[in-house]
């Protein structure tokens, strides 16, 4: 069968103590695509406390450690080929030191640390993101632990 | 769906490319045309509905990567009734898949359509 290209911005075990983007994804040139999946844990903390997290639009990129092909920007299959997301200081990228400009959330949901939070969609409501297009999945309460986190995407694009 | 994304899936449905046979969404559909890389060549014949609309998209094999760049749509394996078989999000050419039109009371005896009808 054929798939579409799809892969893992990952951010693992990185010290985050501001409520700021862990992730941010610019879609490439070639196309839109689709967001399939979205999760945020921590390992450095046993106590219960409730935060939140969204998933939101951005108007200005924020400033971000670049992803890196086969480190933190992984492909589901192998045999797929390189992304087309734009990778960059202010486009594809973990761990933001500075906020760009947030547009629309498009989901935000509180969560226990102790459970983390994972966001599955139906295929009816995936999130696109146009081509140029930046999302980000962003803590909005500061909480001092390292978190992990994942964002699966799935690139609707022409070669 | 961005503008874009929308305005490319409306151009499908007023395109040449929309025959009777073409499935719809929601259609079931059978795998009429196959890439002939080893284990792919197997995929004739395989049951499908399809998922959304078709967007103009690169697709790859799973087996060999190979790139086809159509008119996409996504699709999800279906057994003989009609049950979702739990796999992968494939994507499929739409022009490779050939509608299966739903049995009605004009294809089939009387006696057919009550034994489909005790069957539930």
């Amino acid at each position: 069968m054929f798939t579409f290209p799809s892969y893992i911005l990952k951010n693992n075990g990185v010290s985050i103590s501001s409520a700021i983007s862990v992730q941010q994804l610019k879609a490439g040139v070639n196309g839109a695509l689709a967001i399939l999946r979205h999760s945020l844990t921590q390992s450095g903390s046993v106590t219960s406390t409730q935060v939140a997290a969204a998933l939101t639009r951005k108007t200005a990129g924020a400033t971000v450690t670049a992803a890196v092909a086969g480190t933190t920007l992984l492909k589901q299959n192998q045999i797929q080929p390189t992304t087309d997301a734009s990778l960059g200081t202010s486009a594809t990228g973990i761990t933001a030191s500075a906020e760009g400009t947030d547009g629309e959330q498009t989901l935000a949901r509180g969560f226990n640390v102790l459970n983390g939070q994972e966001t599955v969609y139906t295929p009816e409501e995936r999130v696109i993101v146009p081509q140029g297009g930046i999302i980000a999945q962003k803590l909005l309460a500061a909480f001092n632990t390292t978190w992990y986190s994942e964002l699966v995407f799935m690139e609707l694009r022409a070669s | 769906m961005d503008a874009v994304s929308a305005a490319l899936r409306a151009q499908f449905w007023k395109s040449h490319l929309l025959l009777p046979e073409t499935p719809r969404t929601g259609d079931k559909a059978v795998v009429a045309k196959q890439h002939s890389c080893g284990p792919a060549a197997q995929e004739t014949g395989l049951l499908v509905r399809v998922r959304n609309p078709p967007v103009f998209a690169a697709v790859h094999c799973e087996h060999c990567g190979q790139e086809v760049e159509d008119w996409i749509s996504e699709v999800e394996l279906i057994d003989d009734l009609g049950r979702p078989i739990p796999n992968g999000v494939y994507g499929y050419p739409i022009k490779w898949l050939q509608r299966v039109l739903p049995l009605t009371h004009q294809d089939a005896s009387h006696k057919q359509v009550a034994v489909l009808a005790t069957a539930g």
